[in-house]
């Protein structure tokens, strides 16, 4: 490693612990927002550093991006609402805090240790997943692995998905913040130049995800931020969670793979062991059906089941 | 059909319903969620039938063997647990939407929506029992917990709000200990499979650590003294029929994957010390858990803490390493299981009827209420560890297996553990049968349905039933005993 690295590496780590520190301890909600934005994209760089470009794309679209929009949508309505909770209560006692310290500084020295004591290079399972890239459906090592090796894996993480708009929706619908930006002219001309872009870029994304890093989850939150700034610009509106068809369309990513792997038991091959011959074919069905899942899944958690405007009407 | 397909069915089903259930317009999901548990219940006692006649059963999803791929694998103890979650799961089926229709309190979307979050517990409750590979347990626990959480907030008071919240942010750190403890294990091993982690694992920093990170992360999870207060406020301000979920099922399914993590992986780098811990963490809660339990005055915060307690004996089976005290430990999460749900169901009966659920207010209520506080006696039976019921059965096993070994503070614990639940659950029973009750209908009063009563004295007579019938699951269990057992 030549040093120039080195140092950029070592900038990356410090710079990211800083980051989180100057996170929590920032005195207000918004502030400590837009520095875990930083924190995300700085994150981002780091797994590019560590070779992992498929996490690094995913990182900067959800840990950063989305995450970030649904923190801030989080924000304003807090600001609404009446009930404001304090923004933070300090721990009490010098005792509690000299444990917490304690506590993460033990942590801290198992965590170091054990490391420490990792094998060089790590033992890992790549050396299995290449020679059989051949039997899968996907070229990309990643995708295989996602949707192949551990299909079974990402099946239920999509699931997880799912229930996180049921669990969010449960809740109750909330105002959907957006009055003070709807009509302007400059983001809504912007968001008219963008958006064929963004579904291109969400189609090319899965395509090429069956042979180098991309794939449903990058493309579904391209998908979803083209979304998201529809409804900032005001062009377009919240769909209507109550309908059932809205519904479906939200779950269809896990009615396909859920169908695939009930499919190929039925057909007697075993669950989500695909056909030979058929398996680029059903993981390319699988990650459109993701692609919509995941991008309306975040529009779904962004907007709520229901406008709330629409509500009252 | 295949038996292996069954582990496949007992997961992909209830995934598929909870989709269904969340498309299907609010009108069809009752039956809709009636008919799926009906369907998913019958596979999972087909299952344990199965297990029962040809011993284990194990699939490979998609046909690639670990290490690169993932196993499911159903041995006795899932085929127990999975049949616990299908028996509970039945009477609820009937009982809930009547719960749900009758509770005011409730918004009237917490029934809608309880159907889809429910199956999707399920889902990860069958996925947690078969699973075979650390990591798709750990995406078992993210779909329980958050599951779980939703499912705390239909209460939709704010006490219920609260306490979801609170489980919100405990069950993640707890998910991310264990996540943390599984990638270290990663990369010091590159394999995730139980069994072949269990084979090839060193006593090194690293495993000593990731067992540390997993086993708080999993005891936060089971709320484990001290990691039980999250508990008591979220499963008291639960909905009824959630909290008969939560109590009866939920705890249990991390609990079941600390067994196996401790007695099938770790073992043979030496437990002796921290198992020692464990169990008298367990003893501690037995206490714990008890004493608060005689101070609530709440009904429902009663059964909550004595959820706490009940915990406690669980963990015995750490520090009692032998065959009996894990048989004993299996039966006693069975009969808790079952008596719990039942409880929680009843009390929020009671709730339901009486229009309060202050535990002095009673005054004699049983007479109103014959068949719920039936119901609350017989559950009670099963808690205090009386003959012939499930709970007592279990005790014994431990009993047997502490004075076996010559340990006196677990025989102490263990007998004074049914005494302290006599101390908290005769007092509800001396208010509710003690004084006469006036006959005329108070302001707020209101009869039950069948519907209401029936689903949970079914509950406490399988309690009560599992004491006569220790056999079976006995011999379900005998066939599967980790190695690391004495």
């Amino acid at each position: 490693m030549s040093g120039v690295t080195l140092a950029l590496d070592l900038l990356l780590g410090l710079s990211l612990v800083w980051l989180a520190w100057r996170t929590l301890a920032s005195p207000t909600l918004f502030g400590a927002i837009v520095l875990f934005i930083a924190f995300g994209l700085l994150m981002a760089l780091v797994w590019a550093r560590l070779d992992a470009p498929d996490i690094a794309l995913a990182e900067a679209a959800v840990g950063a991006g989305l995450t970030g929009v649904l923190l801030l949508a989080a924000l304003a309505d807090l600001q609404q609402g009446d009930n404001l909770l304090p923004v933070r209560e300090p721990l009490r006692g010098w005792l509690l805090q000299l444990i917490l310290a304690l506590c993460a500084l033990g942590l801290f020295t198992l965590l170091t240790l054990a490391l420490l004591g990792l094998p060089s290079p790590p033992p890992s399972l790549a050396g299995q997943v290449l020679p059989r890239l051949d039997g899968a459906g996907a070229s990309h090592p990643v995708t295989a692995v996602l949707l192949d090796f551990r299909a079974w894996d990402t099946l239920l993480e999509i699931a997880v998905l799912l229930l996180a708009v049921v669990a969010a929706w449960s809740l109750g619908s909330h105002p959907h913040p957006n009055p003070r930006i709807v009509g302007s002219e400059v983001l809504q001309g912007l968001v008219r130049v963008l958006l064929p872009f963004a579904v291109l870029s969400a189609g090319y994304l899965v395509w090429r995800g069956g042979f180098a890093p991309g794939g449903a989850f990058q493309a579904g939150t391209v998908l979803a931020a083209a979304g998201i700034l529809l409804l900032l610009s005001g062009l377009g509106r919240p769909f209507n969670g109550r309908h059932w068809l809205w519904r479906a369309l939200l779950a269809s990513g896990l009615f396909i793979f859920t169908g695939v792997a009930l499919g190929t038991l039925l057909l007697g091959g075993g669950a989500l062991d695909y056909p030979a011959g058929l398996g680029y074919g059903l993981i390319l069905a699988i990650e459109l059906g993701l692609t919509l899942t995941i991008g309306l899944t975040f529009i779904a958690l962004y907007a709520g089941e229901q406008d709330a405007a629409e509500e009252r009407e | 059909m295949n038996p292996a397909d069954l582990l496949v069915w007992l997961v992909l089903l209830p995934v598929l319903l909870a989709a269904l259930l969340f498309v299907a317009p609010e009108g069809w999901r009752t039956r809709l969620g009636q008919l799926g548990t009906l369907l998913c219940a019958s596979l999972a006692l087909l299952l344990a039938w199965q297990v029962l006649q040809h011993g284990p059963i194990s699939v490979a999803l998609g046909n690639w063997q670990p290490p690169l791929g993932i196993r499911l694998h159903a041995d006795g103890l899932s085929a127990l647990m999975l049949a616990l979650t299908a028996l509970v799961a039945l009477p609820l089926a009937a009982h809930a939407p009547a719960w749900f229709v009758r509770h005011e309190a409730a918004q009237s979307r917490a029934g809608a929506f309880f159907w889809p979050l429910w199956m999707f517990q399920w889902a990860a409750l069958n996925l947690l029992f078969l699973a075979g590979d650390l990591f798709n347990a750990y995406v078992g626990l993210e779909l329980s917990g958050l599951a779980a959480v939703a499912l705390v907030a239909l209460g939709g008071q704010r006490a219920a709000l609260e306490a979801a919240l609170r489980y919100l942010l405990l069950a993640l750190f707890g998910s991310m200990l264990y996540l943390l403890g599984v990638a270290l294990l990663y990369g010091a091993g590159g394999v995730l499979d139980l069994t072949l982690l269990g084979a090839q694992l060193e006593a090194d920093h690293a495993s000593r650590a990731a067992l540390l990170l997993i086993t708080l992360g999993l005891l936060i999870k089971t709320a484990l003294l001290p990691f039980h207060f999250w508990l008591p406020a979220a499963h008291a301000n639960a909905p009824a029929p959630v909290s008969a979920i939560l109590s009866g099922l939920v705890v249990k399914a991390s609990f079941v994957l600390l067994l196996r993590i401790w007695f099938e992986i770790f073992h043979p780098i030496g437990l002796g010390g921290a198992g020692e811990v464990l169990g008298a963490l367990g003893i501690a809660a037995i206490i714990w858990g008890s004493l608060q339990a005689m101070r609530q005055e709440r009904i429902k915060l009663l059964v909550a803490w004595s959820t706490v307690a009940q915990l406690g004996y669980l963990f015995l089976i750490f520090a009692l390493a032998v065959e009996l005290a894990w048989a004993g430990s299996v039966l006693h999460a069975l009969s808790h299981g079952l008596a719990k749900a039942a409880l929680f169901l009843a009390a929020g009966n009671i709730v339901l009827a009486l229009g309060h659920d202050q535990i002095h207010r009673l005054h004699g209520a049983a007479g109103k209420l014959p068949l719920t506080f039936f119901t609350v006696a017989l559950a009670g039976v099963s808690l205090m560890g009386l003959p012939p019921s499930g709970g007592f059965a279990a005790k014994w096993l431990m009993l047997q297996a502490a004075i076996d070994l010559g340990r006196w503070p677990y025989v102490v614990a263990i007998i004074g553990g049914s005494l302290l639940a006599a101390g908290y659950l005769f007092p509800l029973l001396r208010h509710a049968l003690a004084g006469t009750h006036d006959p005329r209908q108070r302001e707020g009063e209101r009869l039950l349905s069948r519907w209401l009563e029936f689903p949970p004295l079914l509950l406490a007579t399988l309690a009560l039933l599992l004491g006569l019938m220790a056999l079976l699951p006995m011999s379900l269990l005998s066939g599967g005993m980790p190695v690391s057992l004495r």
